[in-house]
């Protein structure tokens, strides 16, 4: 296509000195560097998060960040700085995931796929792949679970988030943060018991 | 104390809890187990791999988010669009408003943004949710955001019409009638008014030259006239000019129009030679010329006939990461047409609608190319594979062996980029492609410390009848010079 260019002002001041909250303040004023640095300073907590929601593939992913960083643009207006930047986003990235039924479908043949993996797994004798297989355990826990769970979980306990704030970036009563946390981790335990009591 | 409730529970795991839930989980061993083994499950799940992108890919994304972030349809400004368009759709229902516009500024619509070339003659004859742009004459490049459900957004030129879903593509006509569409991506679902229907996915075109040639002299292997299919800058990169290695451009041949030509015809040298010769002895454009696609250099490529789809060189290989980060820094200062094309990744998945009758290795070959355009290397090479596993005498087996080899260049596992080159030089070594071959692999040698045979590949290479495999060899074997001295 022609005749479109995509504005590259650059926003006042060194956009590598510039604070997250800063940033986010430029990027709602449609500021695309300030969308970049964001990208440059985040991309990687975002990928992380939506690496370890189980979906089908790379291209999934590449999906959720894209989408993520497209809501961090429209959203940024609204940043009100209660929570920190990196909570937020990844609460961006949670509601993106959520509300994407596309992925949910994916998410749900990946993890048809990927218990029939471990179906036909042989039975693995030493120690090294025995914890392999817990691993593998662990993974599929974590895809049975519902996705707002799996949120919960990742944010908090792999994210290390905090659970005030999270609540607050999911948009959702702190107690139910908890309860989807609890039952999350209860799934997430029993996993690990089932894989240690099978002979 | 009691046993904590779930809630308090799950907050302390958090939080770290206070001294009376510490001092209950000293006392209390069904909490204590509970709370030990949720704290191994958290761990344990810690430890969970999790896939990280390629620096390329990581900057590939950028480009594509700062690129869709500056287009039109930014949701924040959607909604402001919406007065002006329903008071230009209003104009054009009430008094026939049909206007010649000038190239800038855009108009916008409500589901996205229409840009007139000069000279483009167009009336929005529908607001949404049905939008409608009805062409006459012209060409516009129109960009239109994802609709939501029981949106329309379409395009209508004299018994012709586009139907889209959240995309962006070029559209031209000539006296009511629809002459080209290109795809830059998303999706288009085109019904024209003569032949099939057809859905053109991103970087494929419709033409209407094509079609008409077409059912002129209708090709044994052609499903539908109506599906001319072409590729739009499938791997263009820009170059870089600082780094010292020619930066191998891509292949813009077309693999849907390769795969429906007779194999003697397509892997007739000579005819490719005489073809590329006519390109380059008669720059203005045949009427099927006048249908190339906008792409990175859209100018060169309206000077390109058809018949030339391709560069000679494929992509680049064996670049420094220095070089290909400035490559990639230029490709942001010219964002668009690279980074729109690869925009949202479910899009570029987007399958081609092609007859089920299609031979296993077209399919396989098509997959390839699509995997190769978006940059999934690995699922490029492994494609390319299939083809010479499925139909091992298939006429694709020759430029699939070659592009096997540049996916996995271009993926960055050199040593079995090597391999592949070395062999479709053994099973090719007549093909039109073995000087490119010779030079890719060069280059690759040069990287792995194997100086003389680089130079005996780059010396092969150099009596390529291609100007530009000619200077990537010079330029290698120059490399190798100054490397002695």
């Amino acid at each position: 296509m022609t005749g479109k260019l995509v504005p590259l002002r650059r926003v006042s001041g060194d956009i590598t000195e510039m604070s997250d909250e800063a940033l986010v303040a430029a990027c709602g004023t449609g500021d695309a560097p300030a969308l970049g640095a964001l990208f440059d300073r985040f991309h990687t907590a975002v990928y992380r998060f939506a690496g370890r929601l189980p979906m089908t593939d790379d291209l999934a992913r590449d999906d959720l960040v894209q989408a993520t960083f497209l809501e961090i643009r429209r959203a940024a207006p609204a940043f009100r700085g209660t929570s920190s930047v990196k909570t937020w986003i990844l609460g961006i990235a949670a509601n993106v995931a959520r509300h994407t039924l596309r992925a949910e479908r994916r998410r749900r043949a990946h993890q048809a796929r990927f218990l029939e993996r471990v179906a036909a797994a042989p039975e693995l004798l030493d120690a090294q792949l025995e914890r392999r297989k817990l691993l593998a355990r662990i993974a599929e826990a974590l895809a049975r679970l519902p996705r707002d769970q799996q949120i919960a979980f990742i944010l908090c306990d792999l994210e290390q988030l905090p659970g005030v704030e999270v609540a607050r970036a999911l948009d959702i009563p702190e107690g139910t943060l908890w309860r989807r946390l609890h039952t999350a981790r209860k799934a997430m335990r029993h996993a690990i018991e089932k894989a240690e009591s099978r002979p | 104390m009691t046993c904590p409730g779930e809630i308090e529970l799950a907050r302390a795991l958090s939080t770290g809890g206070d001294a009376e839930l510490a001092a209950h989980l000293a006392s209390c061993a069904t909490c204590r187990a509970a709370w030990d083994a949720t704290r191994v499950a958290i761990e344990l799940a810690r430890e969970l791999p999790v896939a990280m992108p390629s620096p390329p890919r990581r900057e590939e994304m950028r480009t594509a988010i700062l690129a869709a972030a500056a287009g039109p349809a930014q949701l924040p400004a959607r909604r402001s669009w919406r007065v002006p368009a329903i008071v230009a759709a209003a104009a054009a229902g009430v008094i026939g408003y049909f206007a010649t516009h000038a190239a800038s500024p855009p108009s916008a619509h409500t589901h996205g943004t229409v840009r007139p070339a000069p000279g483009a003659r167009y009336v929005v004859s529908a607001i949404g949710p049905d939008e409608v742009i009805t062409l006459s004459e012209g060409e516009l490049d129109v960009e239109v955001e994802p609709l939501h459900p029981g949106e329309r957004f379409r395009v209508v030129v004299g018994g012709s019409e586009l139907e889209v879903r959240g995309t962006a593509f070029h559209v031209a006509a000539d006296a009511e009638r629809l002459v080209e569409v290109a795809v830059a991506h998303g999706r288009v679902d085109l019904t024209p008014d003569h032949g099939a229907p057809a859905t053109l996915a991103a970087g494929q075109a419709w033409h209407a030259t094509a079609f008409a040639e077409r059912t002129r002299s209708p090709s044994p292997r052609a499903p539908s006239a109506a599906t001319e299919l072409r590729e739009a800058e499938p791997l263009a990169e820009p170059r870089d000019p600082s780094a010292e290695r020619r930066v191998l451009s891509a292949e813009r041949r077309d693999p849907l129009a390769a795969s429906r030509v007779p194999s003697t015809e397509r892997r007739d040298p000579s005819a490719e030679r005489r073809d590329a010769s006519a390109a380059s002895g008669n720059p203005s454009p045949s009427p099927s010329a006048a249908t190339a696609i906008r792409g990175r250099d859209p100018s060169a490529a309206s000077r390109v006939p058809s018949t030339e789809r391709r560069d000679p060189l494929p992509p680049a290989v064996g670049r420094s990461p220095s070089a290909e980060r400035r490559v990639l820094s230029a490709e942001r200062r010219d964002p668009l047409p690279s980074a729109v094309g690869r925009l949202p990744s479910a899009e570029r998945r987007d399958p081609l609608p092609l007859p089920s009758s299609r031979a296993p290795d077209e399919v396989a070959y098509d997959d390839a190319w699509a995997a190769l355009r978006s940059g999934d290397f690995g699922r490029a090479a492994g494609s390319f594979s299939r083809v010479v596993l499925l139909v091992p005498d298939s006429p694709l087996v020759e430029d699939a062996s070659f592009w096997r080899a540049v996916a996995l260049a271009r993926g960055k596992r050199s040593a079995e980029a090597a391999s592949a080159f070395r062999d479709f030089l053994d099973g090719f070594a007549r093909s039109p492609r073995a000087g490119q071959a010779s030079a890719m692999l060069g280059w690759l040698l040069i990287d792995a410390g194997a100086f003389d045979d680089a130079a005996r590949r780059f010396t092969a290479a150099s009596g390529d009848p291609d100007p530009q495999v000619r200077h990537s060899a010079g330029a290698g074997l120059d490399a190798l010079a100054q490397r002695k001295r």
